[in-house]
């Protein structure tokens, strides 16, 4: 189902939380919402859910307004970051819910319910698990658990709220992963809200980037790396050196993209403040005489070559430019 | 680990164990000795007086039944205290301990004169509520009833509002989200303060005998009774009843224990 947000404003105690916010959701694709905290991307996701009431603007899902009906009846599966299981109810019967409280009408019988359910473990590899209560399980297990819950009703839309925040990184990286794997089984139009680029760049077909209550640009992940509209996408989606003032702006270069040598003729004198290697990339602190900080990174066939290690001076050179107008808002 | 290792636990239990027999155990031997020495058949003789049965079993019932109706009102008060900001709200949780606070007499006084035929709210009732059994529950009622309230505020307010948040996204109604969600996961606190709320209840004195009209077999109560048999000189037939009264008593709180540990298998929020 394809979800389209308009001019959506929500205000909370004078704060702008969102800011005529619009964007479309394209049906069976995966968006990150992704930006710091504070940035109203948790905001959106819930108003699209229904459990937040926009001040302005609304919420379409194919086609037909979605901000007058109560949660109950917007079919939207939601997960939450601390995974929010009835601790009293058993993994069955968390993942059974949504189909228990069917009104009597449209409730499904025991057995297609325990079928569905069974369906339902198998697609989240937890068949064994299914009298353990959340309590007995493992963050990453509660939240798969969440996962297969929010599915068991057939959801519209999903809607993930930092759904790996609280996970530690290998976790995370599993899950993600498999999410992805999940999505292009089900096809369910899913929103995902991280404030973890990396999650955003390799889960989403498209990312969202928000900052103080407005989206800053939407697009393809790597059109997004490359190709970022504004400064703070700049920053915020990779690294990126802020260099110097220019006529119409500031100068920034990805960190691969510095140039380092040895020669004089080639760039400004800096020294290695800090080097760290790991896997096939180093990656360099240097300081230039002004007492600007500058991260580069390069292969460690270049390392090897120029002979770098902590302390050595060089010269480095950006290979690449973009230049943003100021936003004093950073 | 031995347990007896852990630091601190020779110097902390002796002064736990110290402090308890002073205050607990040893006023409760003193009942049981008391209870031994006493004439014989003097259990046989209170038992069987109708008198005492008739205040045994109306104690109790009165006090169960103030129990219960703080479940509900309490219940109530404690959702109203967490979930809804009003305006006075810090006020009104304040006055939640006044019960505790006022000596029983005076609150059996106001009540009687409150709710007396001729009282603010009394005449406007239709029928009798004090000098007869209602007025017992009523006075029970109010001493009592902070427990269940302070028993389940701090539990209201560590749920997690998320659960009832995705309870609804799963399509659950409001009155479904409530039974099958909030209350299971609730009902150890409320029944804590239920055992509690009945406990204290048990043992009112203070405030029944100015409520209650004090009439044998109507309104009569256990602790009044063994005023009663104390100011007759029958010590043997007061401690008797005080017995009887305590192992009643015990049966009661065992019961709601075990229930407490039945239901209270999976309360921590995940």
């Amino acid at each position: 189902m394809s979800i389209e947000v308009r001019n959506l404003t929500k205000r909370l105690g004078g704060k702008t939380i969102l800011d005529r916010v619009n964007l479309e959701i394209p049906e069976g694709s995966l968006m990150a919402l992704l930006g710091p905290s504070g940035s109203g991307k948790t905001t959106l996701l819930r108003v699209i859910a229904g459990l937040e009431s926009p001040d302005e603007g609304d919420v379409l899902v194919r086609g037909e307004s979605n901000t007058v009906r109560r949660p109950q009846d917007r079919h939207v599966g939601f997960v939450f970051q601390h995974y929010a299981l009835f601790p009293h109810m058993s993994v069955r019967q968390n993942v059974a819910f949504g189909l228990d409280v069917k009104p009597r009408a449209l409730r499904p019988s025991k057995e297609v319910i325990r079928a569905r359910v069974d369906e339902l473990l198998e697609l989240i590899q937890m068949d064994s698990y299914g009298s353990r209560l959340p309590a007995e399980l493992s963050g990453g297990q509660r939240q798969r658990v969440a996962l297969a819950r929010a599915l068991a009703v057939e959801p519209k839309v999903l809607l993930l709220d930092e759904p790996f925040g609280a996970l530690d990184a290998q976790v995370r990286a599993e899950l993600r992963q498999w999410l992805r794997r999940l999505h292009d089984v089900s096809k369910v139009t899913t929103v995902l809200v991280t404030h973890d680029q990396e999650e955003a760049m390799e889960v989403a077909d498209t990312v969202a980037v928000m900052n103080r209550a407005r989206v800053e640009q939407v697009g393809h992940p790597r059109d997004i790396y490359d190709h970022p509209a504004t400064a703070f996408v700049a920053r915020f989606v990779g690294q990126m050196n802020q260099l110097h003032q220019v006529a119409d702006g500031t100068a920034f270069a990805r960190p691969h993209e510095m140039e380092l040598s040895l020669d004089a003729s080639e760039g400004e004198a800096a020294q290695v403040v800090k080097l760290v290697s790991m896997g096939p990339l180093a990656r360099l602190r240097l300081r230039l005489p002004s007492g600007l900080e500058l991260d580069a990174h390069l292969t460690r066939e270049r390392l090897a070559q120029l002979q770098i290690t902590e302390g050595t001076h060089l010269f480095v050179r950006p290979g690449k430019v973009s230049i943003f107008a100021d936003d004093y808002s950073i | 680990m031995s347990f007896t290792r852990r630091p601190g636990f020779a110097l902390s239990t002796g002064i736990t164990l110290l402090g308890t027999s002073l205050m607990i155990l040893l006023p409760l031997a003193a009942l049981a000795m008391k209870a031994i020495h006493a004439k014989a058949g003097t259990f046989g003789a209170v038992l069987s007086n109708p008198r005492v049965q008739t205040a045994c079993l109306f104690s109790l019932g009165a006090a169960l039944a103030a129990a219960l109706f703080n479940l509900v009102w309490g219940s109530l008060i404690a959702w109203v205290l967490v979930r809804y900001p009003f305006p006075g709200r810090r006020l009104a949780d304040a006055l939640v301990d006044l019960p505790f606070a006022l000596p029983t007499a005076v609150a059996g006084l106001t009540l009687s004169s409150l709710y007396g035929p001729k009282g603010w709210i009394g005449h406007l009732i239709p029928f009798p509520v004090v000098y007869n059994r209602l007025g017992v529950v009523l006075a029970l009622s109010f001493v009592s009833l902070p427990f269940v309230v302070r028993s389940l505020q701090p539990v209201l307010e560590e749920l997690p509002r998320e659960m009832e948040e995705a309870a609804a996204c799963l399509g659950a109604t409001r009155w479904a989200t409530l039974r099958k969600v909030v209350l299971p996961q609730l009902l150890p606190a409320i029944l804590s303060g239920f055992a509690l709320s009945f406990a204290r209840a048990v043992g009112e004195y203070g405030s029944v005998v100015f409520v209650s009209g004090n009439l044998p077999f109507k309104t009569e109560i256990a602790p009044l009774l063994i005023v009663v048999k104390l100011e007759q000189y029958d010590y043997d037939g007061a401690v008797a009843l005080a017995v009887i009264m305590l192992a009643v008593s015990l049966l009661v709180l065992t019961t709601i224990h075990l229930l407490h540990r039945r239901f209270g298998g999976a309360t921590h929020h995940v």
